[in-house]
């Protein structure tokens, strides 16, 4: 992969990024992330697993925040330090949640990783309740 | 309440980004636009990859940290750009003296190539610097608004040579200042300039075909047009799909046509109709890739074919309502991601601090990546792909110490470790020859079918994508130097003669000596191969064996290998007979028995016969005489009677003349079974007597208990109790010596039953 060079305004250095020979932006930690869209099951309902599936050949600290009508839930948030499987392919991790709410979202950090690290296919479980906020 | 039924578990990968969707399930349209499952909300620092996968991106480190050519620091890096002959052009600025340098890389950034103060830039405020390359040369301009404040137009070459670009536009040559340059269809495009040096933001003109927009007669004054409104400026102008984009801020135009060597404007220029507000707002500001043009301006990014406008900012436009100094936004192309970055300014920030990436596949926008620093221009260097290694090797250096006659072994330092290494012998023949080509990682190797005594020139260089470092330093190999040949002849009784023979190299030294007596009988220096020298020796003696060595030293080899030698053994006889003794005894100790030893060795000549001398623990020496040709015998002597020393020596004799004796060599008898008794016993005791001839440790066992182990004695005795009467006991008993051989320093085991009476 070619890198991309970074021209920085601030010192005399031209900078690399999305380098695969480090992990780090310039010695510091960076931390990737990514929310997915909200989904419901058409009416109140608990949020109760979610699993992502990580292909890495190192290590990653991978953060898991559920985010309910909007509002991130951080007393839910769940941390798992994840290295390579035994078949040295990828870890499927789960995490378990009670929010409820009408719209749910998941918000997947990586503070920190060694080596690749990637998020493959992901699931989440809802349990539809009875309304108590009106249907769709 | 569960409603039973009603659960959901969906799976997918992540995709692209669409901000603030309506929820995925219940209300899958966005618009009209069916959302699919997986999409974001946002992503940050991670980049979809070839499998649909999404990863955390790599890092961030220094690259190149670029000096002026005073070598003091810069303060700002302005901008880089693809240069074909070297690789990357990159401008940066110092605040303290307000100047401008340029730098010219391979295309890793590795190599700085060439670094120049642009002295045509006179000091001022920092430049909005852009390039285009025609006939192989950058054309560097400064996107600054203000004609007065604006930079020349410098052209550069691969050396960093530069020229400050003047031009006759209809009064005189005048310095060329334009707002953006392009280069399309072999011709220099500039804007922003008429003549008398007048700000007009408007009027593009073009080269002359065919002559270098550097040199005389490079721009046609009539070759100039305005496009569209004359007050507002040409912001970028861009080539693709054979037509020049030329954007304002709010609108584009297409240059089309090829120029022609006459006088005047050769092209025609036509707007692009309807153009939704898209333009840009400087000229980093618009890329061109696979067939549309991206670029980013007040309404956001977008994207044309030249015909048709599309508006990106859709999906973004919570984000992009963050977004601030369009005027440092850079649009760029990476062919390798498949992306093209906007580098974008958001918040409070005065530098770009953000890349969108645009997912050219997908058409999504899938992550944004923070910068590790504010940054004036981003860019991905589409030659990095096919870089050469990374730096030379090291010299070649060679480990002495396993130097053959015929090999030599060496190491280098890997100036890149993704490279392959070649190693490269001069042979002696005045022409360096590849000789091998070291695998990745590797830095060690063997060069084999020299020849001994030789001195050999070696470097190395390293290849990667087809490119090449250049040469490594010589360094030197050097094969072992070849021993002399030598004979040594008794020619007297008190005279040995030596013929040595040079083998190794005309500039060797060579020795010939006698261990004893620590005699050097004869040295010469610088003897050329070949070369054949008698030596005599008048210093011997009847029945001695001599040792005489042949030395070759070279003090221009290294110290490991500086010498060679041979050796001859020579015994001296009454008769000037060359008779050498056999070699040393070898003693088996498998065969030996308590009467006996068993030697083997190895006459000096198998019509000769051996005599054997021997000694048993330190006594008279007997003889004993082999018939020609043995080369084993058992000695053995009435005096042996088990756990005896026995000293053996040999020489070789024709009857009449004997060589000289081998050194004394000791063997072992086999150790004598000791002697057991039970002379006195009880009902519950016993008392064992252990005997023996030779001080032994006696072992004494009943059945497999371990009673006593002695220290050496030749007779000890055991008082064993609490028996029981009537029973039978059995009792064994070892001789041992710890200072016989290991395989032979136990006896054989010695038996006596007793009944215990009632």
């Amino acid at each position: 992969m070619i890198p991309v060079y970074c021209v920085n305004a601030t010192d005399n250095r031209v900078m690399t990024i999305d380098d695969a020979a480090v992990d780090t932006d310039d010695g510091t930690p960076f931390e990737a992330s990514v929310t997915s869209v909200a989904f419901e099951a058409g009416a109140w309902s608990g949020f109760r697993r979610f699993m992502q599936t990580v292909h890495l050949n190192g290590t990653a600290t991978v953060i898991v925040t559920p985010i309910t009508d909007d509002a991130p839930d951080e007393s839910q948030t769940l941390p798992y330090v994840l290295s390579v499987s035994t078949d040295g392919s990828f870890v499927r991790q789960r995490w378990a949640f009670a929010s409820h709410g009408s719209r749910h979202q998941v918000l997947v950090r990586i503070p920190a990783h060694s080596g690749l690290t990637e998020l493959g296919e992901w699931g989440r479980h809802l349990v539809p309740r009875r309304s108590e906020r009106g249907g769709p | 309440m569960r409603l039973h039924g009603s659960e959901e578990s969906v799976r997918a990968g992540w995709s692209g980004i669409y901000e603030d969707a309506e929820p995925t399930d219940a209300y899958r349209k966005v618009g009209f636009t069916l959302v699919p499952m997986g999409l974001m909300d946002s992503s940050a620092n991670m980049v979809r990859t070839a499998n649909s996968r999404f990863a955390v991106r790599g890092g961030s480190q220094t690259a190149v940290a670029m000096l002026d050519e005073s070598g003091s620091a810069l303060t700002q890096m302005l901008t880089m750009q693809r240069y074909s002959q070297d690789g990357a052009l990159v401008v940066g600025y110092r605040d303290a003296t307000q100047r401008h340098t340029l730098a010219l890389y391979s295309a890793d950034l590795a190599t700085e190539l060439a670094r120049h103060d642009i002295t045509a830039w006179p000091a001022g405020p920092a430049a909005v610097p852009h390039a285009a390359e025609l006939f192989e040369k950058m054309y560097l301009a400064d996107a600054t608004r203000q004609i007065g404040a604006r930079q020349q137009l410098v052209s550069v070459d691969a050396t960093g040579t530069m020229v400050a670009v003047a031009a006759d536009l209809g009064n005189g040559s005048e310095a060329l200042k334009p707002y953006t340059v392009a280069v399309y269809n072999n011709t220099l495009f500039i804007s922003g300039q008429d003549v008398g040096g007048l700000s007009a933001p408007a009027m593009v003109r073009h080269s002359f075909l065919g002559v270098s927009p550097d040199a005389a007669g490079n721009f046609d004054s009539n070759a100039y047009e305005t496009v569209g409104a004359a007050g507002e400026y040409i912001t970028a102008m861009i080539p693709g799909r054979n037509v020049l984009l030329v954007a304002k801020e709010n609108e584009l135009y297409r240059i089309s046509g090829f120029g022609r060597a006459l006088a005047g404007w050769q092209f025609v220029t036509t707007p692009i109709e309807n153009t939704d507000y898209v333009g840009a707002i400087a000229p980093k500001g618009i890329c061109f890739a696979e067939g549309y043009w991206y670029g980013v301006s007040g309404v956001g990014p977008w994207r044309t074919d030249g015909i048709n406008i599309e508006v990106l900012v859709r999906s973004r436009l919570r984000s992009w309502r963050q977004v601030t100094h369009l005027e440092r936004a850079v649009v760029r192309y990476d062919p390798t991601r498949r992306l093209i970055l906007f580098g974008l300014v958001t918040g409070s920030a005065t530098a770009i601090n953000t890349i969108w990436l645009y997912d050219m596949d997908a058409e999504q926008f899938i992550s944004d990546w923070t910068l590790p620093a504010p940054a004036n221009d981003v860019y991905a260097l589409a030659q990095q792909g096919v870089i050469g290694p990374a730096a030379k090797p090291g010299v070649p250096t060679f480990q002495d110490d396993l130097a053959t006659l015929t090999t030599v072994a060496g190491s280098v330092t890997l100036g890149d470790t993704s490279a392959p290494t070649e190693i490269w012998v001069d042979r002696n023949t005045g022409v360096f020859v590849l000789d091998q080509t070291l695998p990745l990682g590797v830095s060690t190797f063997t060069i084999q079918g020299l020849v001994n005594s030789t001195q050999y020139p070696v470097k190395a260089r390293a290849v990667k994508n087809g490119q090449y470092t250049t040469f490594s330093a010589v360094g030197k190999a050097y094969t072992k130097l070849a021993p002399p040949i030598l004979q040594a002849v008794q020619t007297a009784s008190d005279t040995v003669t030596l013929t040595v023979e040079q083998q190794a190299g005309a500039d060797s030294d060579l020795s010939v000596t006698r261990s004893e007596g620590g005699l050097t009988l004869a040295t010469f220096t610088t003897l050329p191969a070949g070369s054949i020298e008698t030596v005599t020796d008048t210093q011997v003696s009847v029945g001695n064996l001599y040792h005489y060595f042949a030395t070759t030293t070279n003090a221009a080899w290294p110290a490991a290998i500086q010498t060679a030698f041979v050796e001859v053994a020579l015994g001296v006889t009454t008769t000037g007979v060359n008779m050498l003794p056999p070699s040393a005894p070898a003693f088996v100790d498998a065969q030996a028995t308590t009467g006996s030893v068993h030697i083997t060795f190895t006459p000096s000549d198998n019509s000769l016969q051996t005599e054997v001398a021997y000694s048993v623990d330190g006594g008279a020496a007997a003889t004993v005489t082999l018939a020609a040709g043995v080369a084993a015998a058992d000695v053995a002597d009435a005096a042996m009677k088990g756990t005896n020393r026995v000293s053996v020596r040999l020489r070789q004799t024709d009857g009449t003349n004997f060589s000289a004796y081998t050194e004394w060599v000791v063997g072992h008898t086999v150790i004598a079974l000791p002697r057991i008794s039970v002379p006195s016993s009880g009902a519950d005791w016993n008392v064992i007597a252990m005997d023996a001839d030779i001080e032994v440790e006696f072992i004494l066992k009943r059945g497999t208990t371990l009673l006593v182990q002695t220290p050496g004695t030749t007779h000890s005795s055991y008082y064993d109790s609490g028996l029981t009467a009537g029973k039978p006991y059995s009792y064994n008993l070892t001789a041992y010596r710890a200072d016989w051989p290991a395989d032979m320093n136990y006896s054989g085991v010695v038996t006596t039953n007793t009944l215990q009476p009632t």
